[in-house]
């Protein structure tokens, strides 16, 4: 058991087509994960990055703690299922579920106890001595199941385990899944396209497109909050009605107009369903998708009862599902076929109510369940977690009027705007500090972060809050206007914030390519110095090693002496026992041959008494048909009748051979695989009794070793563990000695070895030949001796954030950073800064893959 | 009426098609035989005859006691040898082929559809075109004097012959190399413990073929022989007997050898028909 992380995963083919694109996920132990969508989604291709069956083109994925990218799939302790079962065909029941824990050398016994208790809980155990042709696709389904999970892996991976099996094996499997979740405990990943699936059996559930992850949370978040339209279609069935409308906020309520259909009446939203939304799309100019499922309108008459929100449907058909009816609509009334609507309907309703296809009905829309899109993006206008508030601002004279009135700070690069607004992101909102006042007015719990509404000067906004806070509670922030984006009363931009983050280009370089450039002995030092600390380190490790060693074989040796004085005793002991041993597997032998000769014999019989048997009736029925044909050319005068029985007494005889053989094949078939099933039965029985008692022999035999000559044990051990020792000095002295530098135009910065393996990782050895891009935050800069010289052009000032601009030159281009003030420094001023890299973003520049 | 005029014409139409199938078939088959039943009976006449048939009172079994007794035709010597070499070469190669065609099937490396291509466009190339060459490099390594030499020549060229072996292997689906994987085997683990398991008509089928190869060719077992100045003694059948036509008293010593040359191939073939069709069949499935 397990949890398993995924960070920043890509798969790219050397096509340059991206399967998977920056995949990021933690699972905790014990969930069940599942991968949905359509096909091409690279579900498939992710589990199978999982399994190690496909190379990750970069980014990380962790089995507890462990990165395992480039381990085996055998070592990464996982077991998974196959849709097309995986079965070896050659192999009994037994001996598949056996087989993997065969190649890992566990003690027979033990595989038998396992896969008794497997095929104990899958229900198997009559059909262990079955070849899987012989068995069904659910039994076929089960005795892959029964291999992955006695092993006990960490994790549990399945690929599309139900898609070949029909309806009804496919519901009754999904159960026997969800229980073997429940019994085990270990970490499931499950890949599907069905969304039933996935509903049913998920913990949590990860929607896939196009290689992209869309949404991971649970079915009911997934099914109630879908982030996005491609979610809200894909999630639940009948798919989502979707129209297009037009949001407009009055004074006390929401409007809500429908565009292709003006003539409807106008649904009414309360003002607190759209709280979160930004304003642009409450102004009744943007088209946005509204989306209901089918249970969210409704015919009832107590529904109509309350009477808003009503519009008129005509009725197209009916699906009819027993329990309900399904009722096909449109919001327009359409003639014919030919035009698809883009208004169409479905209602779920407790039943047909007498209506008919080309009735016009009333229905009514439970606001409280709808949805709203972006038409554009298709992103939901009201996300859980808003990105932006969205304030009203004046900024007239050198003042800004948003929390109350204020000096305009220096550097917004607004200098007047009248009606406009500010989009401030959340993290522009620090909690804390400053000096501005807020009141808060709603807590919601979103994962482990609280997200609250705050009043701050009659503006509503929104922040992340401590735990601590209650609602009503007074809190103060300061703002940081380098992330804020202004925009004028006609919705354009007008001043776009300061990026997060500055880019610097970088190669990749070895040590010998930076000391032959640079000639700065610090380098080579600092490879004599780590070196010297591995084989310090190995000294100590490996005297006490040899003292453990003398230790060790000074007791095996005063063992032995000990002992041998009784050896030959002994000995003559182990003999008696394995030619015992080896009568039985002779007498086994013998009774095997018997057992398969009386078989043979048996089938033989079989098969000749049913040849006697077909051959009788086929001679029957000739001479049976002769005579009737006999007889009735005596008897019958009727010339067209006398035609028609010759004609068919000619079909009979042309026929007959054909029809004798087809019947001999079909039974010989039959026997043949009652013959081979009846063997091969017999045949695994006897291989296992044999393994049992060479694994009999075999124990005894060392049995004897280790208590009569113990020396040679522990002189065969020890070899093994100084080689192991030997392997893991040369392993650490090779790290040591590797130290690679990001050459950032003519400054060498030193790599840590955590980021090289990264870059290794995803790069292979094509890191030398690739430029990088270095995304460094305002905060990631420190002033140091060796670091690259900047020119500082100015200070900026965004009110609460001070920051100096700095310019540099990179490759013959002038580059601009940004950094947080810390001390007074004069404008023109030079001073030399170094990247720490691990507060940087470092993405491989052609393909734009974030490597770290 | 007119229906019943029709019916008759449409079945005797039926019938005399088939009739004529089965007349040209019999006529091919007789042609295909003609030469196994002529030497048969030649191998028990006592002198070479114009006709099928040995003269009346010619009969004789004189030609098998002569392959066995006389010194100049040390039968059983060049039979030994002959299944020397195929024995080996046989083996050698089936397990180049189904390694090598387990390869082409299941890795993926850079060159991989360039060598596949190479190997087959070489293979156009008949085989005598480089016997130069080869007894140049037989000679280098010193071993051009004997004639198990010819296990290696016959070996040499084993992995060209993969593209039956190959296509039964992309049959096996792939899912069972990565259960393989995931149960804790290698790749070794899959080839031997699942891919061979399930490849008997193939395995059978290759080593059908490369049994027969040695067994019946005379050209580089004749060059061999001949440079080296080789005694009769390490003769390989095909070139000993071929030795005997030069002497038309040795005619019927020469029909008896044949037969008895065939005995063994017929054997095995009557015996591993079965896998054999199935070895074809199944490659081709997927080519």
């Amino acid at each position: 058991m397990a949890s398993l992380k995924l960070e920043h995963i890509y798969k790219v083919y050397p096509n340059g087509h991206k399967a998977v694109t920056d995949f990021n996920m933690e699972i905790k132990d014990g969930e069940f994960i599942v991968f949905v969508g359509p096909s091409g989604c690279g579900k498939s291709t992710t589990l199978r990055m999982i399994a190690g069956l496909e190379d990750i083109s970069s980014g990380e994925l962790y089995i507890g703690d462990t990165i395992v990218n480039d381990m085996q799939p055998k070592d990464r302790d996982i077991a998974m299922v196959f849709q097309n079962y995986a079965l070896y065909p050659h192999m009994t029941v037994y001996e598949n579920m056996a087989f993997g824990l065969t190649l890992r050398k566990v003690p027979r016994t033990e595989i038998h106890e396992k896969v008794m208790w497997a095929a104990d809980a899958l229900g198997l155990k009559d059909y262990l001595d079955r070849k899987p042709k012989a068995m069904s696709g659910g039994q076929r389904q089960r005795v892959s199941l029964g291999r992955a999970i006695l092993r006990n892996p960490k994790v549990m991976l399945l690929d599309e385990p139900l898609s070949n099996l029909d309806a009804k094996l496919r519901s009754q499997m999904r159960s026997v899944i969800g229980k073997l979740h429940q019994q085990l405990k270990t970490t499931f990943i499950y890949v599907t396209h069905d969304q039933v699936e996935a509903m049913t059996l998920g913990t949590r559930v990860v929607v896939m497109k196009l290689g992209k992850v869309q949404q991971i949370d649970t079915p009911q978040n997934l099914y109630d909050h879908p982030i996005n339209k491609f979610v809200a279609g894909f999630i639940g069935t009948p798919q989502m009605n979707f129209f297009n409308v037009t949001l407009k906020e009055g004074a006390k309520d929401v409007d809500v107009a429908w565009v292709d259909v003006e003539e409807q009446p106008h649904l009414k939203l309360k003002k607190d369903q759209v709280l979160k939304a930004e304003k642009k799309f409450l102004q009744g100019t943007k088209t946005v998708v509204l989306g209901f499922r089918c249970e969210a309108i409704s015919v009832e008459e107590e529904d109509l009862a309350k009477g808003d929100n009503i519009v008129d449907v005509v009725i197209s058909h009916f699906e009819e599902l027993g329990n309900e009816t399904l009722i096909y609509g449109d919001l327009k009334h359409i003639e014919g076929l030919g035009e698809e609507s883009k208004t169409p309907v479905i209602i779920k309703a407790s039943s047909k109510k007498g209506f008919k296809p080309g009735d016009r009905i009333k229905a009514r829309i439970d606001v409280s369940k709808i949805h709203l899109f972006d038409s554009e993006t298709e992103m939901t206008i009201i996300p859980p977690v808003p990105e932006y508030s969205v304030l009203p601002v004046d900024i007239i004279d050198g003042k800004m009027e948003l929390f109350g009135t204020e000096k305009k700070p220096n550097d917004i690069p607004v200098d007047f705007v009248k009606d406009g607004t500010i989009s401030l992101p959340l993290s522009a909102i620090k909690v804390g500090e400053g000096k501005l006042e807020a009141k808060i007015d709603l807590i919601e719990v979103h994962g482990d972060k609280y997200l609250a509404q705050v009043t701050a000067n009659k503006h509503k906004l929104f922040c992340f809050v401590d735990s601590k806070a209650k609602v009503g509670d007074k809190i103060k922030f300061a703002v940081d206007y380098s992330q804020a984006t202004f925009r004028d009363h006609d919705e354009k931009i007008i001043g776009y914030p300061l990026s997060e983050r500055d880019d610097l280009k970088a190669t990749f370089v070895n040590l010998k390519t930076a000391f032959e450039v640079t000639k700065n002995q610090e380098f080579m030092d600092l490879q004599t110095k780590r070196i010297g600390e591995v084989n310090e380190k190995y000294a100590s490790l490996e005297e006490e090693f040899n003292k453990e060693k003398d230790a060790a074989i000074a007791e095996a040796q005063k063992k032995q002496d000990a002992n041998a004085s009784k050896v030959e005793e002994e000995k003559a002991k182990l003999d008696e026992a394995n030619a015992k041993i080896k009568e039985e597997i002779a007498l086994a032998k013998k009774d095997h041959s018997e057992k398969v000769k009386e078989a043979k014999a048996k089938h033989k019989e079989i098969h000749k008494a049913e040849m006697e048997k077909i051959d009788a009736q086929y001679k029957k029925m000739w001479l049976d048909e002769k005579e009737d044909y006999r007889k009735s050319m005596l008897t019958n005068k009727d010339p067209e009748s006398r035609r028609s029985r010759r004609m068919s007494y000619q079909i009979f005889k042309e026929s007959f051979p054909q029809m004798k053989q087809n019947d001999i094949e079909r039974k010989t078939n039959a026997l043949d695989f009652d013959k081979e099933t009846e063997l091969g039965a017999l045949d695994s029985k006897f291989s296992q009794k044999m393994h049992v008692l060479k694994e009999e022999l075999a124990q005894n035999k060392q049995a004897f070793e280790e208590t009569n000559f113990p020396l040679k044990g522990v002189e065969k051990e020890y070899a093994k563990k100084v080689k192991e020792l030997e392997q893991r000095k040369k392993d650490d002295l090779l790290k040591a000695e590797l130290i690679f530098f990001f050459k950032i135009d003519e400054h060498y910065e030193l790599l840590p070895d955590a980021i090289t393996t990264k870059i290794i990782q995803g790069l292979g050895n094509k890191v030398f030949t690739k430029v990088f891009r270095i995304a460094m935050p305002h905060d990631g800069f420190v002033e140091a001796e060796d670091g690259i010289p900047f020119q500082v052009v100015q200070e900026v000032n965004y009110g609460d954030v001070k920051m100096y601009k700095c310019s540099g030159e990179q490759y013959g281009e002038k580059i601009y950073v940004y950094i947080l003030k810390e001390r007074e420094i004069e404008r023109g001023e030079t001073i030399k800064l170094k990247p720490l890299i691990e507060k940087s973003e470092i993405y491989e520049s052609d393909l734009n893959i974030r490597l770290y | 009426m007119a229906e019943k005029k029709k019916l008759v014409s449409k079945r005797f139409a039926e019938k005399s098609q088939r009739a004529l199938v089965y007349f040209v078939l019999t006529l091919i088959s007789l042609i295909w035989v003609f030469p196994f039943f002529y030497l048969i009976f030649q191998s028990f006449g006592k002198y070479a005859s114009g006709g099928i048939f040995p003269a009346s009172g010619e009969w004789t079994f004189q030609n098998y006691v002569n392959l066995f007794t006389l010194p100049e035709t040390p039968f059983l010597k060049w039979w030994i040898n002959t299944f020397v070499i195929a024995f080996f070469t046989a083996l050698l190669q089936t397990i180049l082929v189904l390694m090598t065609s387990y390869a082409l099937s299941r890795l993926r490396f850079n060159g991989r559809q360039a060598l596949m291509k190479l190997i087959l466009i070489l293979g156009m190339f008949p085989g005598f075109l480089g016997m130069l060459v080869i007894y140049y490099i037989l000679e280098l390594l010193g071993i051009n004097t004997s004639i198990f030499s010819l296990i290696l020549v016959y070996t040499a060229s084993s992995a060209m012959s993969y593209y039956v072996a190959k296509g039964f292997f992309d049959t096996i689906p792939k899912a069972l190399d990565e259960a393989v994987m995931i149960d804790g085997g290698t790749k070794n683990t899959v080839f031997w413990r699942v891919i061979l398991p399930l490849s008997k008509p193939i395995i059978i089928y290759t080593i059908l073929v490369s049994f027969t190869g040695p067994w019946g060719d005379f050209m580089f077992g004749k060059y061999i022989t001949q440079t080296a100045g080789m005694l009769p003694d390490g003769y390989t059948v095909a070139v000993g007997l071929q030795g005997l036509t030069s002497n038309s008293d040795y005619y019927g010593t020469f029909c008896a050898g044949a037969v008895l040359v065939s005995i063994p191939i017929t054997a095995l073939f009557f015996w591993l028909q079965r896998y054999y069709v199935e070895g074809i069949a199944g490659g081709a499935v997927k080519g």
